[in-house]
């Protein structure tokens, strides 16, 4: 069924591509200029959803873009080929993009969108100094003469590529990485994925496209000047386009895009002078009714009928299994099954020293919980953290046998966190040392750490919320320490939801998960990703006692697989139950060190960290 | 004081509470067990207004229904919650989170000297008063946003799981502060997983399973019951 409409899909396109592609035969020069600007909005808005549609990073550098592809051709087109000179708007428009993109990803929210503003601000105030000053005058003509079929065609060409790409870019890993990128970056790099490399590659292909469909719409012109070519109204025009069709569905752009130009051209038609305040108002109700964009509603209708004929098909049938409603997600990763073999393995950007680390090795033996080996998974030597004055960590030394349960102790406020937050590479020590099975890691990213095959769990959760339980877990898969394609990702992600007891709530989104469920949810994604050390931050925290001794057992049978672990716990009975090793944290640094028993009846445990109740206990 | 009838919610298709009804006395704690998505969090939130009981329901706050009122004016009527997770303004200082906790009209008199109460009550936070509040441990943060709630002069204080991620000793200081509320005459509703120490808190329990009451008594009644005793307190 799924894969019917796929194929509906892309002979639809094609068709729709083809007559589109035959139209300029029977169409009057206004109709071939009116193709013109639909194909080059749908391409520019769908080239920003690709980017600024899933990681929310709002863009207002369109124009600048679209600018440099207009210029770069204005200026080669004198002494190049036209060929020479797209394929120059398009490399010249990635790369302003990807220095643009490192210098500037960093920044969230409103500075992001400000400094793209800005940066669409200074380039046509340098390209009007240079004009005006250099070459004394601020028209720069276009001398070739293409017919506008021609460019009518060729922006048919680019809007299809954009569609098509974005919708492909979707069903791969980099798509999964983006959209993880803008639930939450944080659990993203701690899931292997290099949020900076993937912002900045994406926003620069983006940056690519917009240059190119600059480049072509450029040569409708017979003269360009710097508030054409960088003019802001391209920036607003794709973002409301993007907004209005909407930005998450491959799709979207392209809808809105076209009811974008249907509706200025009615708009200027019937309120010629009032156009603007019209166009306004036509905004302000759509966002007011429709604040996600057509593309969802329209996919909702579509997923209603289904079921209604579904419903149908069922009840005159009642031998046909129900067969559950088409989910976007599941068909995405269905095309991904197919491809699967063409996927490459990404391994590319690995720190040197974790290269070594994530080579498939042959795997952990398993060990005998009953005593921990001698040897270390990772040692932490004179470790210091200081947060302004107040000293988080302070000359902490320990080791976490290989292939046991280590428990991390201490009253709130002691640095446990802090412990784990650098042992991820989430923040950098001040001093001391952490070195993993021989490497020292201090320096190393989290995504690379991750990959390292360490994984971790937060202490507040942080399951993505827009994204589903399995989604979720996938991640883990796609990006771990042993990189898959996101079809294999999703066989392996219901086996460990399964695991973790949350097989029937796989197609449920993370914000709609009770706590525990969530809790859940982030220890099937750090197992996703294949660790050899599995850092725990109050998993356990919130259980009743049946549910305790299910988290119990669990994390004992993920020992006994050969994940050594590292639990952060309040929870005394589970630290008895599980810990071969217990390190007692006061104030940053370490109290005491030993067995379970040994440290629960050290007096100094008792009066920091027990209290009266608990020591008796 | 607070009465709930015939309160039903559904998340979507999921119907996280069935038709509860639950009685809430003034000047007395009133503690939630159930297990984990039985419908604790859902119930204060329901209270709270942060979710929208099914119609037929009722929620009466001293005689006056307040089940479709907003948020903020059910904390102005005097129910404050303290939600799981905190919650907090991280970028605030601990004063400036307190001061928030007393923008309800009419909490704002004797804003400052509720304030110092706050700061004796917890006097971890009196030696951090110009720490901002995502800079503090789990512990602290909970004690920030227990104390937030107070702010408001809450006629009742709903928590949400306070206890967890505490350490065992401040689970202990935590339990006594809330003692020494309620002999201040202080009414809460308790929703914890330490049911240990909440049936030696609460005046009263109700036992939430599937969304629906299971079972309801004092204390004393619960300890004796053989399921409390071997799914809550691990006997």
């Amino acid at each position: 069924m799924a894969d019917r409409s796929k194929r509906l899909a892309f002979l639809a396109t094609i068709i729709a591509t083809a007559i589109l592609a035959a139209l300029p035969l029977g169409l009057s020069a206004y109709g071939v200029s009116t193709g013109i600007v639909y194909f080059a909005n749908i391409a520019l808005s769908t080239a920003w959803a690709l980017f600024s549609g899933p990681t929310r990073y709002i863009s207002l550098a369109t124009a600048a873009f679209v600018g440099v592809g207009m210029y770069t051709v204005a200026f080669a087109h004198v002494s190049l080929n036209l060929a020479v000179c797209l394929a120059l708007a398009a490399i010249i428009g990635f790369f302003f993009a990807f220095v643009v993109g490192l210098s500037t990803l960093r920044l969230r929210g409103v500075y992001f969108v400000i400094f793209t503003f800005g940066l669409t601000e200074l380039m046509r105030q340098m390209s009007s100094w240079y004009e005006i000053n250099i070459t004394n005058k601020l028209n720069r003509f276009i001398t070739i003469s293409v017919d506008s079929i021609v460019i009518y065609e060729m922006l048919l060409v680019l809007a299809v590529i954009a569609v098509v790409g974005s919708w492909y870019v979707s069903t791969t890993r980099l798509g999964h990485a983006l959209r993880a990128i803008g639930e939450d970056e944080t659990v993203a790099r701690h899931a292997g994925i290099n949020a900076t490399w993937v912002k900045v590659l994406v926003f620069a292909i983006a940056a690519s496209m917009m240059s190119l469909v600059g480049g072509v719409y450029v040569l409708r012109y017979p003269s360009i000047d710097p508030t054409v070519g960088f003019g802001n109204s391209w920036s607003f025009q794709v973002l409301i386009a993007a907004l209005l069709g909407g930005p998450r569905k491959p799709w979207g752009p392209a809808i809105g895009a076209v009811l974008l130009v249907m509706l200025s051209d009615f708009l200027v038609g019937a309120f010629s002078r009032y156009f603007t305040i019209a166009l306004g108002v036509c905004f302000v109700v759509i966002v007011y009714f429709i604040p996600g964009g057509i593309a969802p509603r329209i996919e909702q209708l579509y997923g209603m009928l289904a079921r209604l004929r579904q419903a149908g098909r069922s009840a005159s049938d009642a031998s046909t299994p129900q067969a559950p409603p088409t989910e976007p997600v599941a068909t995405d990763n269905e095309m991904g099954a197919q491809r699967r073999a063409v996927v490459p393995r990404r391994r590319s950007a690995l720190h040197p020293l974790m290269r070594r680390l994530t080579r498939s090795g042959p795997r952990l033996v398993v060990r005998d919980s009953a005593g921990p080996p001698p040897d270390a998974m990772l040692s932490v030597y004179g470790l210091r953290k200081a947060f302004g004055g107040l000293v988080a960590v302070r000359d902490l030394s320990f080791d976490i046998p290989a292939g046991g349960i280590t428990g991390l102790i201490g009253p709130n406020g002691s640095g446990k966190t802090t412990v784990l937050n650098l042992i991820t590479g989430e923040l950098p020590p001040d001093a001391g040392s952490i070195v993993l099975q021989g490497d020292e890691i201090i320096g190393v990213r989290s995504f690379e750490i991750c990959r390292g095959r360490i994984a971790r769990t937060f202490q507040l959760v942080r399951v993505l919320p827009g994204m589903t339980t399995r989604e979720n877990v996938m991640l883990g898969r796609m990006f771990g320490s042993d990189p898959t394609s996101p079809a294999a990702a999703l066989r392996e992600a219901d086996a460990l939801l399964e695991r973790v007891g949350l097989a029937d709530r796989a197609q449920l989104i993370g914000s709609q998960l009770t706590y525990i469920d969530q809790k859940r949810v982030e220890l099937a994604r750090a197992l996703a990703t294949r660790p050899q050390l599995l850092l725990l931050d109050e998993w356990l925290a919130g259980l009743n006692p049946t549910e305790l001794k299910i988290g119990i057992d669990l994390i004992r049978q993920i020992q006994r697989e050969g994940i050594t672990v590292l639990m952060v716990e309040h929870v005394m009975e589970a630290i008895r139950a599980l810990c071969g090793h217990v390190v007692v944290m006061n104030a940053g640094m370490k109290i005491a060190e030993g067995t379970a028993a040994e440290v629960l009846s050290d007096p100094k445990v008792t009066q920091v960290y027990l209290g009266e109740d608990d020591a008796a206990a | 004081m607070l009465r709930l009838e015939h309160i039903s919610v559904a998340y979507g298709k999921h119907e996280a509470l069935h038709d509860v009804t639950v009685d809430i006395a003034p000047s007395r704690t009133t503690a939630i067990l159930g297990a984990n998505g039985a419908g604790k969090s859902t119930l204060l939130k329901t209270i709270a207004g942060l979710v929208r009981p099914l119609p037929g329901g009722r929620i009466l706050f001293d005689d006056r229904p307040i089940e479709r009122e907003a948020p903020h004016r059910i904390v102005a009527a005097g129910i404050a919650l303290v939600p799981e997770g905190r919650r907090l303004f991280g970028e605030m200082s601990v004063t400036d989170n307190l001061r928030i906790g007393a923008y309800p009209e009419r909490a704002r008199a004797g804003e400052s000297e509720r304030l110092e109460r706050q700061l004796t009550l917890f006097p971890r936070l009196a030696e951090r008063r110009q720490q901002l509040a995502k800079t503090m441990s789990g512990g602290e943060q909970q004690m920030l946003a227990i104390a937030r709630a107070l702010m408001s002069e809450p006629k009742i204080l709903l928590l949400d799981e306070p206890s967890l991620g505490l350490s065992p000793r401040l689970v202990s200081d935590l339990f006594s502060v809330l003692r020494r509320l309620t002999e201040g005459g202080q009414s809460i509703v308790l929703v914890e997983q330490n049911a240990y120490q909440s049936l030696k808190l609460a005046d009263h329990i109700y036992v939430l399973e599937s969304g629906r009451i299971a079972s309801a008594g004092t204390p004393a009644e619960m300890r004796q019951d053989k399921m409390i005793q071997k799914a809550y307190l691990g006997l």
